[in-house]
């Protein structure tokens, strides 16, 4: 009976009533669409952090990530990748990476040179995607480089035409190779269309000095939640290959890129904030609601509890009350959030921002998803602080003197 | 409880009201009154001589200032706030003035509100009620109506079965007919007189109508919080009843 009197108690004022509603389903609108949209960013930014920037997991001598030199090279690489290769959920491929100059007729700028492995099949797909022009890296070594656009329009360079890259390799001599321009790349990202140029990791090797070393192993793994588990699972590979894990260090992306994990933290800290302010504003209606309503139906309440109504019902009446509001809210802000998703599943396109996107490494095209943390969140959060504003007037509904509420007009 | 035996006792009860502050006022002033059950009883007296006051402590409504309240054996004092709405749910109908209906609740929602709230089966609540109604003269149609869709003289019928339908020790009503017109008043007197004499019910009405006194078989008087008079009378005196 409480029941079905809170249900019908929400539509006798309908235009109170879908106003809350209203409030309710913007407001979690607003937060799962606007988290949506950042958990998009996030994504981008990880994904393209990681693809570009020695995947989830490195593997590199020890002390490299503190000085990433050329001289701090992986000597055996083979051990390593055969201990890897059979991993459950993880792919890998090895990087040599050097420090050097670009040099074109026109000018010269610092670039990081990138020697991949073209047919490794996960971390060259990014920059197969990115491709706007000429072909991909060739299995075989033949002198042909990948640069941006924004590289090459600074070198005033075409696809097909030389570039010279210069190194000092890791006995500190200076190398230097002329390479033709195999394609151009646009990622999106400052950090790699300002100065990565790629090239196939034998030529890299030779401008490292390289034999068959590698400064790195990027590793992807498929459950990016579980990364301390696939460190673990690496780490035991690698002992159980016999190989000394003591002269290497396996570090996750967090623990590399520190900007990347404290802008993480930041975004994080953001959510709850936004979620505090437009769940509190929300709060703040369903109280400001509810205490008309106990006042307008204070007669109507102190006749329940002469009929044997217990103050608990009472407050539990409001709480359906306002339970039933919320309810119907999320289902509509859900629903809008869903939709804001759907409708852009293919992308939304910021390119009116791209450059400062660019600069937190994601691109101009954002693709909104709900993250299950972000609904889940958000549910909790509405729910208590839909208990919290509801218990003053319905603590105060229920202490009502019955005498009181009987004479009220 | 055989018939002779007190469903209602007041012991020296007083209300004061604004205790604290300069004119505290003295609504009830040390009553001692117990009611038999089977009892059809009036009290009436000018405005503030403390009639609604004496309901409410009877009906556990308000707490006295001095003196103790005991109905169905129950001294009321020693309740808590729930056990006193679950004996209020159990032992004690009442009536007011204002129908005090709940206006998103059917007439025959209304009337199986307290059954409801005692857990009783659908069946049986929807068999008193419309039992109970019926009996009154509402028609199928009128049953499922909203209040604000009733006159009042069937509002203040559905709060009498409301009150009545799960059989409670005691119905107390406040002016049960100052909001209706004579004949409507009338036909609701001989009705509840007629429910007092086939289920032995206690009726107490705090009035100013002289219809209610005149129906009353005992007629409690009061002026300033006292019991000046209290007159049983011999059923063919009580006029209709």
């Amino acid at each position: 009976m409480i029941t079905r009197i809170a249900w019908r108690n929400i539509w006798r004022n309908k235009r109170r009533s879908w106003v809350l509603i209203t409030a309710v389903a913007a407001g979690f609108f607003a937060f799962l669409g606007g988290m949506s949209i950042v958990t998009s960013f996030e994504d981008q930014m990880l994904d393209n952090a990681v693809r570009f920037d020695g995947g989830h997991v490195q593997i590199a001598a020890d002390g490299y990530h503190e000085n990433p030199n050329v001289r701090r090279a992986i000597d055996d690489p083979a051990p390593i990748a055969a201990a890897l290769q059979g991993l459950p959920g993880i792919a890998h491929e090895s990087l040599v990476q050097v420090d050097g100059m670009a040099t074109s007729a026109r000018r010269s700028l610092g670039v990081m040179i990138t020697g991949v492995d073209p047919e490794a099949p996960v971390g060259t797909a990014h920059l197969r995607q990115s491709l706007v022009e000429g072909e991909m890296l060739s299995g075989t070594a033949e002198g042909r480089v990948l640069i941006s656009t924004k590289l090459a329009d600074q070198l005033s360079l075409e696809v097909g035409q030389r570039l010279v890259l210069m190194a000092a390799d890791r006995t500190n001599e200076i190398q230097s190779a002329a390479f033709r321009i195999g394609g151009l790349f646009r990622t999106g990202q400052s950090a790699v269309d300002d100065r990565r140029v790629f090239v196939h990791h034998d030529d890299a090797r030779q401008l490292a000095a390289y034999d068959t070393e590698v400064t790195s192993f990027a590793i992807f793994v498929d459950d990016e939640d579980a990364l301390d588990a696939a460190v673990a699972s690496i780490t035991a590979a690698l002992e159980e290959a016999g190989i000394a894990t003591a002269n290497l260090e396996i570090l996750t992306w967090q623990q590399r890129m520190g900007f990347l994990s404290a802008m993480y933290e930041v975004i994080d800290v953001f959510s709850l904030v936004l979620l505090i302010i437009l769940f509190t504003a929300v709060a703040l209606s369903l109280v400001n609601s509810f205490l008309m309503v106990i006042f307008e139906r204070m007669r109507e309440l102190g006749v329940m509890m002469a009929n044997g109504v217990r103050p608990g019902q009472i407050k539990r009446m409001l709480y359906l009350e306002a339970s039933f509001i919320v309810s119907i809210g999320l289902v509509i802000g859900g629903a809008l959030s869903v939709g804001l998703v759907a409708y852009f599943s293919g992308g939304m396109d910021l390119a009116m921002f791209a450059e400062g996107l660019g600069d937190f490494g994601v691109g101009s095209v954002l693709y909104p998803r709900i993250d299950m943390s972000d609904l889940v969140l958000g549910l909790i959060g509405i729910v208590v602080l839909v208990f919290l504003a509801i218990l003053y007037p319905a603590l105060k509904a229920s202490r009502f003197e019955i005498v009181d509420a009987l004479r009220h007009t | 409880m055989t018939a002779s035996e007190a469903i209602v006792r007041l012991n020296g009860v007083s209300k004061i009201y604004g205790q604290d502050t300069r004119v505290p006022v003295r609504a009830l002033d040390d009553v001692t009154l117990s009611l038999k059950k089977g009892d059809f009883a009036a009290v009436a007296g000018p405005s503030g001589s403390g009639k609604s006051t004496l309901l409410n402590m009877i009906g556990g409504l308000d707490k006295p200032t001095e003196g103790r309240v005991t109905v169905a054996g129950q001294d009321l004092g020693e309740l808590s706030r729930n056990a006193l709405a679950d004996f209020r749910l159990y032992h004690i109908g009442f009536v007011f003035q204002a129908f005090n209906l709940i206006p998103v609740l059917s007439a025959v929602e209304n009337a199986e509100f307290e059954l409801l709230m005692q857990g009783v089966s659908k069946e049986e609540r929807r068999e008193r009620v419309r039992e109970e109604l019926t009996g009154m003269g509402f028609t199928e149609d009128q049953m499922h109506r909203r209040p604000d869709e009733l006159s009042g003289g069937q509002q203040q019928r559905v709060a009498i079965a409301r009150a009545l339908v799960a059989r409670p020790d005691l119905v107390l009503a406040d002016e049960p007919t100052a909001n209706l017109d004579s004949t409507t008043g009338g036909r609701l007197m001989d009705m509840m007189a007629e429910l007092n004499e086939r289920t032995g019910i206690t009726f107490l009405f705090a009035t100013h109508d002289p219809m209610v006194m005149d129906r009353a078989r005992r007629f409690i008087q009061m002026r300033d919080g006292r019991i000046e008079n209290d007159e049983v009378r011999d059923r063919t005196t009580a006029s209709h009843a």
